[in-house]
């Protein structure tokens, strides 16, 4: 699923890359509040494991298969900050060592894969997780939907940095590609919910131990994380409008003058698309619903399935690995 | 050792940003064409194939890649006039995509033919990329092959559990418990060079050595 | 190179955080310079016992408010979280699996690791590191991946890189395991030439009876015997009830 080079345009790449780099850059920052000495050996080892672990096949139709992403995954085990790291180390390997991905793309594919995946993905299992009462069933639970809407916002994301690079286009219907996408990524979400939740339960029941503890020094209530995160995507939209809007508009005016050239034609505002998406064929908001549908349902499902026969005991203390 | 820029710089041969730069540039170039360019294009995409023999690539091995790549690029392609309907416009963006994205790979494979990844992470160091990203990068690097085997040998050890075709359910689950179990080895692996670093001294500090 | 370590072991008493006991009350003491051997059966815990000569276990180590109790000292430090450090610089632990510890791109950079950690100039850390390459054997190997590496290079190459940190002690995990004849002997003839305190958990009865003046016999976690080599390994009834012979 990584974007090749071509596909979005140079300014929407550079923003992306630019925001992509300064969460990355924190999480650096942040992981030095941690037990420094094991970031290295650990988060390493984890870049490693998600790269293998894309390797392995899980069979889908007529020959296709998918694979793990592993932005939960990693953050399940090594936390929000490590975990973004890793991703991002995983993208720089697949990117100059097997010249897998583009290389402009890197800002996209690092936003969607390290910050949303793993930063976002961990805001959202953990608020989940405390939900479900913090236990090891939470936890599943918590990476099963995280996993679903991790893909879902890349998707949506991919969707609009999309449309901003085919802004000088007239013909560009946003509601027609955004339906495509969501609905396509409602089923590889799915399968990156099963496999990551799947992967998780195998850990908890085998070795609790093994699933990162947030240090309790860190105390910030979860309210705290999903508002951070939310200010964040928020941000993130921010800093993309000005490439979108040609007329200035509130928002345009609230960050400033934009350097970008202005599209030509009356373009889509983030805003605008959803108006398109409303009135245009029945089918586009059939599919958006349907994917939505699905994947509440199903998330839902696989959550229950996975959950249900484990320990609802809290976690155990991390003990001294075995010699 | 002070960790001066100075420092830093005079360890990475001149040629190592050159190469970076020339390779960006051409990416750059690449995603700024548009279907009416097509000379530019095509002169970009002959110094971009010139360039692999230079960097003395063979014809066979270029074709492999190439075969494999070129069907990615087209899929995606082909989605964009998928969904925004067959017309002569959007044929057209999906063969700018195409080509830009070809062009893009081949400076990519070039890359990475002339410029192995150490010194690149040494380039990348001495453009002030943090201490800690550069040791993650080169542990991932060092046990990159050695879990690239495990799981070769974990999904040959399912194969040969496995008696015929299985179901798609199993392959699932089988897959679910390669990944679980590699998640767990990898882990405690992890956990045991940690315990080896900290035995000769570690202390979180990471300190250069040329 | 730092003078020859003492070690004192007082009942000493491990469980991992599973409640799986592994070290009952074991006490012992090793003068500077003596050659100790540590046999066993697998799962005697040996392994463990050599982690606590390093401060790695109990993890984390305990606060320094503990001192009068601690049951690990070396050369009377002891093992409490602020003591980790130079207890670390004293014994350096060869671990059981290279792969573990050979964690360098190459093997001239890892062998260089301890030296830096040390806090010495590059000029220092070079020769210690050509030093230490020369003392194994391994003179040409100090470019090459560590990836590509036979077992024998490998295990040399991690000897390389805890000699190069100049210990007073070494502590080794199993050296011999797996390692053919050849490579057994280089090994041995490394070991016989360090000339510090050497303490070797083995199962390889050979190498026992060349380097070792004493054996310390553990199983289930208890000491079990203690003596001078050709005592012990005479004892073939002591052997057999420790699995130590077939």
């Amino acid at each position: 699923m990584h974007i090749p080079d071509g596909l979005l345009d140079t300014p929407v790449c550079l923003v992306t890359g630019g925001i992509s780099l300064a969460a990355v850059g924190y999480s650096v920052h942040r992981l030095k509040d941690s037990l420094a000495d094991r970031t290295v050996p650990m988060t390493g080892m984890v870049a490693a494991l998600v790269f293998a672990g894309q390797m392995i096949n899980f069979p889908v139709v007529a020959g296709t298969s998918g694979h793990l992403i592993g932005g939960v995954l990693a953050a399940r085990l090594l936390g929000p900050w490590a975990g973004c790291l890793a991703l991002t180390l995983v993208l720089f390997v697949q990117k100059f060592l097997f010249n897998d991905g583009g290389l402009l793309a890197l800002g996209p594919n690092v936003l969607h894969m390290a910050v949303i995946g793993s930063l976002g993905g961990y805001a959202i299992q953990s608020a989940v997780a405390r939900l479900a009462g913090d236990t090891i069933r939470g936890r599943v639970i918590g990476v099963v939907v995280a996993s679903w809407f991790t893909v879902m916002a890349a998707a949506v994301l991919f969707s609009v940095e999309f449309a901003i690079s085919q802004a000088t286009n007239p013909d560009f219907q946003l509601g027609r590609f955004l339906a495509l996408m969501m609905l396509f990524h409602a089923l590889i979400g799915i399968g990156e919910s099963l496999i990551s939740g799947g992967v998780i339960r195998f850990v908890a029941i085998r070795r609790p131990e093994l699933l990162y503890n947030p240090p309790s020094s860190s105390g910030r209530p979860w309210r705290q994380t999903l508002a951070a995160g939310l200010a964040a995507a928020l941000l993130v939209a921010l800093l993309l409008s000005p490439l979108a809007s040609s007329a200035p508009d509130g928002l345009e005016a609230a960050v400033g003058q934009s350097e970008l050239p202005a599209p030509e034609t009356t373009s889509l505002s983030l805003l605008g698309g959803y108006d398109q998406l409303l009135g245009d064929e029945r089918w586009e908001t059939w599919s958006v619903a349907l994917s939505g549908l699905i994947g509440t349902m199903v998330v839902f499902g696989i959550a229950l399935v996975l959950g249900r026969p484990l320990d609802r005991n809290p976690i155990p203390a991390a003990g001294a690995p075995r010699a | 050792m002070p960790d001066s820029r100075i420092s830093r710089a005079r360890l990475v041969p001149a040629t190592a940003f050159l190469k970076l730069a020339a390779s960006l540039a051409v990416v750059l170039t690449a995603c700024s064409l548009s279907w009416d360019s097509w000379p530019a294009a095509g002169a970009l995409l002959a110094v971009t194939l010139a360039a692999q023999a230079l960097a003395g690539m063979t014809l066979s091995s270029l074709a492999r890649r190439l075969a494999l790549f070129l069907p990615m690029i087209t899929l995606v392609a082909i989605s964009i006039p998928l969904s925004q309907g067959f017309t002569a416009s959007w044929m057209q963006v999906a063969g700018t995509v195409i080509l830009r994205g070809l062009v893009s790979f081949l400076a990519g494979l070039w890359l990475i033919r002339v410029l192995p990844f150490d010194t690149l992470v040494s380039a990348l160091y001495a453009l002030r990329l943090p201490a800690v990203v550069v040791a993650s990068l080169a542990m991932m690097h060092r046990y990159l092959f050695v879990l690239w085997e495990e799981t070769g040998r974990l999904r040959t050890a399912r194969r040969a559990r496995c008696l015929g075709r299985s179901k798609r359910i199993t392959q699932w689950l089988a897959g679910i418990s390669m990944v679980g179990m590699l998640v767990i080895r990898s882990l405690d692996r992890g956990h045991r060079i940690h315990r080896a670093m900290l035995a000769r001294g570690w202390d979180g500090h990471i300190r250069p050595w040329p | 190179m730092t003078s020859a370590v003492a070690i004192e072991i007082r009942q000493l008493t491990f469980a991992y955080s599973d409640g799986r006991n592994v070290l009952h009350d074991v006490s012992f003491s090793v003068s500077p310079g003596e050659r100790i051997a540590l046999l066993g059966p697998s799962g005697a815990g040996k392994s463990t016992l050599l982690l606590h000569l390093n401060a790695l276990l109990p993890d984390p180590p305990p606060p320094a408010s503990e001192e009068a109790t601690a049951c690990v000292l070396i050369d009377g430090l002891p093992a409490t979280a602020n003591n980790a450090n130079p207890i670390r610089r004293k014994v350096g632990l060869l671990f059981q699996n290279p792969e573990d510890q050979l964690f360098g791109s190459t093997v001239g950079r890892d062998v260089a690791f301890g030296p830096l950690n040390l806090g010495l100039d590059l000029d220092e850390v070079q020769a210690r590191v050509d030093q230490s390459l020369e003392d194994v054997g391994l003179e040409e190997f100090a470019d090459r991946d560590t990836v590509r590496l036979s077992l024998g290079e490998r295990k040399r190459a991690c000897l390389a890189g805890v000699l190069a940190c100049q210990p007073g002690c070494l502590a080794l995990d199993e050296p011999f395991a797996n390692l053919d004849p050849r490579g057994c002997r280089r090994l041995a003839d490394i070991l016989a030439r360090f000339s510090g305190t050497l303490l070797l958990a083995t199962h390889d009865l050979d190498a026992v009876r060349e380097l070792a003046d004493r054996i310390l016999v553990l199983d289930d976690g208890r000491l079990c015997a203690d003596g001078p080599t050709t005592t012990i390994l005479q004892d073939r009834q002591l052997l057999t009830d420790h699995g130590l012979v077939a």
